[in-house]
């Protein structure tokens, strides 16, 4: 076990550099300087000015030792300052962080909660109507883009809902409840798609697992229908849903972009959008860094706790 | 073929696909309107036989501006499908099939990739490249190249070694004959599954990237910047934003549809999978 999570903490360091080099490139590949982004078109300073921007962004040495600078700087913590505001970029998005890692939480909850038992029933009752209603829904799920569902919702709510349509967004430390009711109608509209995945996996991994010999050897010896089911089969068709939010982590970190854009929260992914349309690269550099972080973290939890839930899986 | 005709799922889904298909491809002569012409006496009217679907907030026909931008949508997530699969592919087979350090380097920017979330990834290289059509293209492209790498290269890697490889080998065939002739045919079904997946995605990609203002620009129509236009007004108007949405949901339907169909077709080993 130890030399397993040593060997994907290994195999972690390539990948951490590439993405590194991506995001450090990004601000380069820019068209343009930063330093001319930084000063805009209103002042035109003198050319020692100039030199000394550039030397404050660093962007006067070779690429490389740039590179290093700035990797050196991010592990210490210092991220940059955006070129908007001139503040530490962390610091902005450290502030934005809570409600974006709030909202992924909630709609994790709400799409695991609905989306595996909608699955163990739809298997258990295979090619009835129950079935197929979940399977339409399903698919349907799968297909319906985010972004209009949530527009649906808001017309809905606006509508029928007005209580949380009106809730605005209340920090989660000013008051659990207010912020709750301001999270309801966002956390549907971003879980549902994410319950649709999470049903039609549990649909088929259970059937699998239905179908092994184990299955019919519980059976034969003459077990209850509810202990073969609760105690020999869901427990191993379950375990592969943990690999699938593994996955399915990506499409929470990086969809609260657009969920966030339209319920109007405070969150990263629309501070992502705003540095985005404002050409703060610094801001984007920051967090496509730390989301991507967050990204590959989660996806080795995941690994380390698939092997210590299945006893069957040995990678040393 | 036959089967893929008999299974029901995947024939509503090819219909679908080719509903839209015809209706972009001939917006020219069956669009009521031009689709940027704006009649200024005639905002937000409800759907009327004069404008099937209603008119948006500058007076402009929305079932004219739906079948419009449904070619946005088609041509991007067509080629943005086919670059990933060109790529991917590529990629796959020659990571597979000359394994060792060509398959470590490879695979490793393939992981690369995939250590980004997917829209963050797109959106990203939206901003550095700047707003172009190709640009999307590229941006969903990118990031879909790792599945198809994936994919060639574990079937590479499970056809490698089989016996009739060898013996093509055996028989004097060269790398490029024996991965055209023999390893491409054997992998193609579940290309074909990916790819119809894929152009799903892209679809959904495509049009959240115009939604978020980071894709097709107004005035011309698509249908993730029309939803975006609509929400200024849609507690007044809620067709202008029904119609758009519903058109990006059948569309990526369809190919969902036709995949799993295609999936249960093809590939009986991974009858019902995700």
């Amino acid at each position: 076990m130890r030399q397993y999570i040593l060997k994907r903490l290994l195999q972690l360091i390539p990948v951490l550099l590439g993405v590194s080099i991506v995001v450090f490139l990004l601000i380069r590949l820019v068209p343009g300087d930063v330093v001319q982004m930084y000063v805009g078109t209103q002042v035109s300073p003198t050319a020692e000015q100039m030199e000394e921007l550039k030397r404050l962004f660093g962007i006067d040495k070779p690429l490389y030792v740039q590179y290093l600078d700035w990797i050196w700087r991010v592990m210490h913590g210092d991220f940059g300052v955006s070129l908007r505001t001139a503040r530490p970029v962390l610091n902005d998005i450290l502030a934005r962080l809570p409600v974006s890692a709030e909202l992924a939480f909630l709609s994790l909850t709400f799409a695991l909660l609905l989306g595996v038992p909608a699955g163990i029933l739809s298997a258990l009752r295979r090619n009835s109507v129950t079935d197929a209603i979940s399977r339409i829904i399903g698919i349907i799920g799968l297909s319906i883009p985010d972004f209009w569902l949530a527009t649906l919702i808001i017309l809905f709510a606006s509508r029928y809902l007005t209580v949380l349509r009106l809730a605005s967004f209340v920090s989660i430390t000013a008051s659990l409840s207010e912020n709750l009711k301001a999270m309801v109608l966002p956390t549907i509209a971003f879980g549902l798609g994410l319950a649709a995945v999470l049903m039609r996996y549990v649909r088929s991994s259970v059937l699998e697992v239905l179908g092994q010999d184990y299955i019919r050897t519980a059976r034969a010896k003459g077990l209850a229908g509810r202990t073969v089911i609760f105690k020999h089969a869901l427990r191993n068709a379950l375990t592969p849903v943990i690999t699938v939010v593994g996955i399915y982590a990506g499409y929470l970190l990086g969809g609260t972009v657009v969920i966030e854009e339209v319920f109007a929260l405070p969150g990263m992914g629309r501070l992502a959008l705003y540095a985005i349309y404002q050409r703060d690269y610094p801001l984007v550099q920051g967090i496509v860094l730390l989301v991507t972080l967050a990204f590959v973290l989660i996806n080795l939890l995941v690994d380390i706790l698939y092997v210590l839930v299945d006893p069957r899986i040995r990678y040393d | 073929m036959r089967k893929l005709l008999k299974n029901y799922l995947s024939v509503t889904g090819l219909i679908i696909i080719m509903i839209f298909f015809l209706a972009q491809a001939l917006a020219p002569s069956i669009a009521p309107y031009d689709p940027t012409m704006m009649e200024p006496g005639n905002l937000l009217a409800p759907p009327t036989s004069h404008n099937p679907l209603g008119t948006d907030g500058y007076g402009r026909d929305i079932m004219s501006r739906l079948l419009y931008g449904g070619r946005v949508s088609f041509v991007v997530s067509i080629l943005s499908t086919l670059v990933a699969l060109l790529f991917g592919t590529a990629t796959g087979l020659l990571a597979g099939f000359f394994g060792g350090w060509v398959d470590t380097v490879l695979m490793r920017i393939m992981d690369i990739i995939l250590a980004f979330p997917a829209l963050l990834l797109a959106i990203c290289i939206m901003a550095v490249l700047g707003q172009s059509n190709l640009n999307i293209v590229l941006a969903i492209g990118v990031v879909y190249i790792p599945q198809f790498a994936r994919l060639t290269r574990g079937s590479v890697l499970a056809v490698r070694d089989l016996e009739f490889v060898e013996a093509v080998r055996a028989l004097g065939a060269r790398s490029p004959r024996i991965i055209v002739r023999h390893i491409v045919p054997n992998i193609l079904p579940s290309l074909l599954v990916q790819v119809s997946l894929t152009i799903s995605l892209a679809v959904l990609y495509e049009s959240a990237l115009s939604f978020l203002g980071l894709g097709a620009q107004p005035p011309t129509p698509s249908w993730g910047n029309m939803l975006s236009e609509s929400r200024r007004y849609m507690e007044l108007a809620p067709w202008t934003a029904v119609a758009p949405g519903a058109a990006i949901m059948l569309v990526v339907l369809g190919f969902n549809l036709l995949g799993d169909g295609l999936r249960d077709v093809l590939d009986p080993r991974l009858r019902g999978r995700i």
